[in-house]
C-alpha cells in the first residue's frame, strides 16, 4: 500500500461576489498517495482549479469559502493550521505550476531571484548557495545557467513555463500540482514540458496532481484520473480503465466528442447542452439536463460513488444496479 | 481536372520591425484550393498560419505575390472590385469574444452584411437574419442579445452565421474552435462540416490542434517560420509524413490509445525568431537530422508521390531515421 499525502475529505467550495453565491465544488473525495500522478479532467467551470486552490489554500479571501469538509496532509488537517504553518508547506511540501508563464512570473525580478526565493526562505540557504542551486535547477529543466540573471520577458513561452517549474521544484516538493501546464504552449515544446514532468517525477518521486482538459495529456502521463463535472467528481480510476471503459455518460461524451490522430474519420458525437453553471446548477445529478440516459430519478437523486472494482469508481444513477 | 477556386502563388508578408529588420511572417507561400474543398493549415504559434488568412481577406496588404479568386488577382483589386470579392469570401475568427461588437444585438451584427452590401432591408432583410440565424442553429430569442449575454459556443455560431450570411464560396476558418470547451468544440465541426455539404463552400482551416484538421480537411499545409514545408491529402499526411517537422509535430500529440504507444520525438530548443530567417533550412537548428548542407541551401518543395509535395534535402531517410 502506498504511502496517503493528501486526502480531500467531502470538501464543499462556494464563491460569493456582490450577491451571487458560485458552487464551486459540491462535495469532493479523493486521495494522492505518494508518487503517484493524478489527472484531474473537466470544462471549464468544473471546479478543477477550485480543487487545487484549495489544497493550497490559495482561494481568493473572503470570495472563495470552504463551508463543508477539510483537507488533509499526511494525516493532518489543512484547514486548521495557522497561517504560519501553511507558509512552510506552501513552496515547501506542496508547490504549485499556473497555467499562464506570462503572468505567474514577476516580470521585476529575474529568473534566478525568483527560483532561488523558495530556497532561500524554506531551506534558509544564503543567496550564494541560493543561487548555486538555482543555476542547477535550470539546467534540470533544460536553459543554460548564464540566464539566471535575465528577466522573464526574455524568455519564450516555453522557457518561462520551464522557469516555473524549475521554482515549483525548487524545494524539491512532495507533491506538485500543475494547472494547464501545457495550455498556452505549442505542440512540441508540450512535450518538452511533459517529458521533463515524467522524468522529474520518476526521479524525485513526486505526487503530481495534473490538471488539463486535454485527455491525451493524461493518458500519457497519469496513472489516476478523476472526471469532474459541475463541481462533483463524476468518475474514478485507473486512466486506462477509466478511458476503455467510461461509465458515466459525460465521460464517454468527452471521450466521443474528440477527434482522433488515428483509425476511422467518424462524425463527432457533440453532448447537448452547455457546461453546467455553479450559479445555477440543477437539482439531482448535475449532468441530468445534457444526459440522452437521463430517467427520473436522475432529476432528482444525487448519485453517489460506487466502487465497480478497485481501479474504478463512478456517480451514476444508470450504473447502481 | 476542376480549376482551383482559390489560387496562392509566392504569397508574401514581411513586416518591419524598427531597429532589428525585416520579419518574414509568410514567405513564399503557394497553394491551391478547390471547389468544396477544405485544406488544412497547421504550425505552430508564429509560423505565418493566421497571416495567410489574413493577407487572403484583405486584412493585411501582402509584400508580395498573387491570390487568385476566380481567375482575378484580388491583390492587384481596387476597392470597388474588392466589395464584390468580399461577398464570396469571409473569414471565422478564433475568439468569439471579441469578434463580435459588443454594443449590437445579434441581430444587427447579422443586418450588416446584407446592409454593406445592399442587399435586403426592411421586412426581407429581417427575413434573411432569421433565416442564417436558423440555419446555424441559433434560435430567434438569440436575435435580441448582445454577445455578452451568450456563451462562447453560441457566440461562435453568430460568427459563422455572420460569414455564411451572403452566401460565400470560401471561407477562412482561423481557429474556430480553440477557445471553446470539448463538448462545444464537437458542435462547431459538426455544423461547419454540415454547412459545407450545404452550400458548397471551400474552407482553409487554420489550426494548431492537429486532430481537428485531420477531422475536418481534405488536405494539409504545414507550415514552419512562414513557409509551407509539407503538402498532402490528410490521409497521406497522418499516416505518411516526410518531412522530419512534420514528424516531430505528429508524434509530439499526447494520444489516449492504450495499445499502441509510438515514441514520442522530443525536438530541441524553440521556434527560432522569424526577424532576417538565416539562409538554409529553417528547421535545421533543430532538426534531429539535419546536414552541414541544411544550413547552407534552402529545401525547395518537390513532389515525392502524386499531390504530395515536401521541402527536405533528406526527406527519403527521414521516417527510417526518425521513427
Amino acid at each position: 500500500m502506498k504511502e496517503e499525502l493528501i486526502r480531500i475529505e467531502n470538501l464543499w467550495v462556494e464563491y460569493h461576489s456582490g450577491g451571487a453565491v458560485a458552487k464551486a465544488l459540491n462535495g469532493i473525495n479523493l486521495t494522492i498517495n505518494k508518487g503517484e500522478a493524478l489527472g484531474l479532467v473537466g470544462e471549464s467551470g468544473a471546479g478543477k482549479t477550485t480543487t487545487a486552490l484549495s489544497i493550497m489554500q490559495l482561494l481568493p479571501r473572503e470570495v472563495g469559502r470552504i463551508t463543508q469538509g477539510d483537507i488533509f496532509y499526511h494525516g493532518e488537517s489543512m484547514l486548521k493550521k495557522k497561517d504560519k504553518e501553511m507558509n512552510t508547506i506552501r513552496g515547501n511540501k506542496i508547490s504549485m505550476v499556473f497555467a499562464n508563464p506570462l503572468t505567474s512570473l514577476n516580470p521585476v525580478f529575474t529568473v534566478g531571484h525568483q527560483i532561488a526565493m523558495g530556497l532561500r526562505k524554506h531551506q534558509k540557504l544564503s543567496k550564494k548557495e541560493a543561487a548555486q542551486e538555482a543555476a542547477k535547477l535550470l539546467e534540470t529543466v533544460g536553459i543554460a545557467k548564464y540566464r539566471l540573471d535575465d528577466y522573464p520577458h526574455q524568455f519564450s513561452g516555453g522557457m518561462r513555463q520551464r522557469v516555473g517549474i524549475a521554482a515549483a521544484l525548487a524545494c524539491s516538493p512532495e507533491v506538485l500540482i500543475a494547472d494547464e501546464p501545457t495550455t498556452a504552449l505549442d505542440v512540441t515544446i508540450q512535450a518538452q514540458i511533459l517529458e521533463l514532468m515524467k522524468k522529474l517525477q520518476h526521479e524525485y518521486d513526486t505526487s503530481l496532481i495534473m490538471i488539463t482538459h486535454n485527455l491525451g495529456i493524461i493518458a500519457e502521463l497519469c496513472e489516476k484520473v478523476a472526471i469532474m463535472y459541475g463541481g462533483e467528481i463524476v468518475e474514478y480510476g485507473s486512466v486506462q480503465e477509466v478511458f476503455e471503459n467510461p461509465l458515466h455518460w459525460y465521460t464517454y461524451g468527452l471521450l466521443h466528442a474528440i477527434p482522433q490522430l488515428e483509425g476511422e474519420r467518424k462524425p463527432l458525437e457533440s453532448i447537448p447542452g452547455l457546461v453546467a453553471n455553479a450559479q445555477t446548477l440543477p437539482e439531482g445529478c448535475k449532468f441530468h439536463p445534457r444526459c440522452a440516459h437521463c430517467t427520473e430519478k436522475c432529476k432528482t437523486t444525487i448519485p453517489t460513488m460506487i466502487r465497480i472494482s478497485d481501479n474504478h469508481y463512478v456517480a451514476c444513477c444508470g450504473a447502481e444496479v | 481536372m476542376a480549376e482551383p477556386l482559390v489560387s496562392i502563388k509566392d504569397l508574401k508578408m514581411y513586416f518591419d520591425v524598427p531597429g532589428k529588420g525585416k520579419l518574414h511572417a509568410v514567405d513564399g507561400v503557394t497553394f491551391d484550393i478547390m471547389p468544396n474543398e477544405t485544406v488544412g493549415l497547421v504550425g505552430e504559434s508564429g509560423c505565418g498560419k493566421s497571416t495567410v488568412g489574413n493577407v487572403l481577406i484583405g486584412l493585411l496588404k501582402a509584400t508580395g505575390g498573387q491570390v487568385i479568386f476566380e481567375g482575378q488577382d484580388i491583390l492587384q483589386m481596387k476597392r470597388k472590385g474588392l466589395n464584390e470579392v468580399r461577398k464570396k469570401m469571409q473569414i471565422i475568427f478564433q475568439d468569439p469574444y471579441s469578434s463580435l461588437n459588443p454594443r449590437k444585438a445579434v441581430s444587427t451584427i447579422l443586418s450588416e452584411p446584407f446592409q454593406i452590401h445592399h442587399m435586403a432591408h426592411g421586412e426581407s432583410l429581417q427575413k434573411k437574419v432569421k433565416e442564417i440565424a436558423n440555419s446555424v442553429g441559433l434560435e430567434d430569442y438569440v436575435l435580441e442579445k448582445y454577445p455578452h449575454e451568450l456563451d462562447g459556443g453560441k457566440r461562435q455560431l453568430v460568427g459563422i452565421a455572420r460569414a455564411l450570411a451572403l452566401g460565400p464560396k470560401f471561407v477562412i476558418c482561423d481557429e474556430p474552435v480553440s477557445a471553446l470547451d470539448v463538448s462545444v468544440q464537437a458542435t462547431i465541426i459538426n455544423l461547419l462540416i454540415e454547412m459545407q455539404k450545404k452550400m458548397g463552400l471551400s474552407y482553409l482551416f487554420v489550426s494548431h490542434d492537429l486532430s481537428v484538421v485531420r477531422h475536418i480537411s481534405n488536405r494539409v499545409a504545414v507550415m514552419y517560420l512562414g513557409e509551407i514545408i509539407e503538402f498532402a491529402d490528410t490521409d497521406e499526411i497522418f499516416a505518411n509524413a516526410h518531412h522530419p517537422y512534420s514528424i516531430a509535430l505528429l508524434s509530439a500529440v499526447p494520444k489516449i490509445n492504450f495499445e499502441k504507444r509510438t515514441t514520442r520525438i522530443v525536438l530541441k530548443g524553440d521556434v527560432p525568431s522569424p526577424i532576417n530567417p538565416a539562409p538554409g533550412c529553417r528547421f535545421a537548428p533543430r532538426c534531429p537530422i539535419a546536414q552541414e548542407c541544411c544550413k547552407k541551401k534552402s529545401p525547395e518543395l518537390q513532389e515525392i508521390a502524386p499531390g504530395h509535395t515536401v521541402a527536405c534535402h533528406f526527406w527519403e531517410d527521414a521516417r527510417s531515421k526518425m521513427l
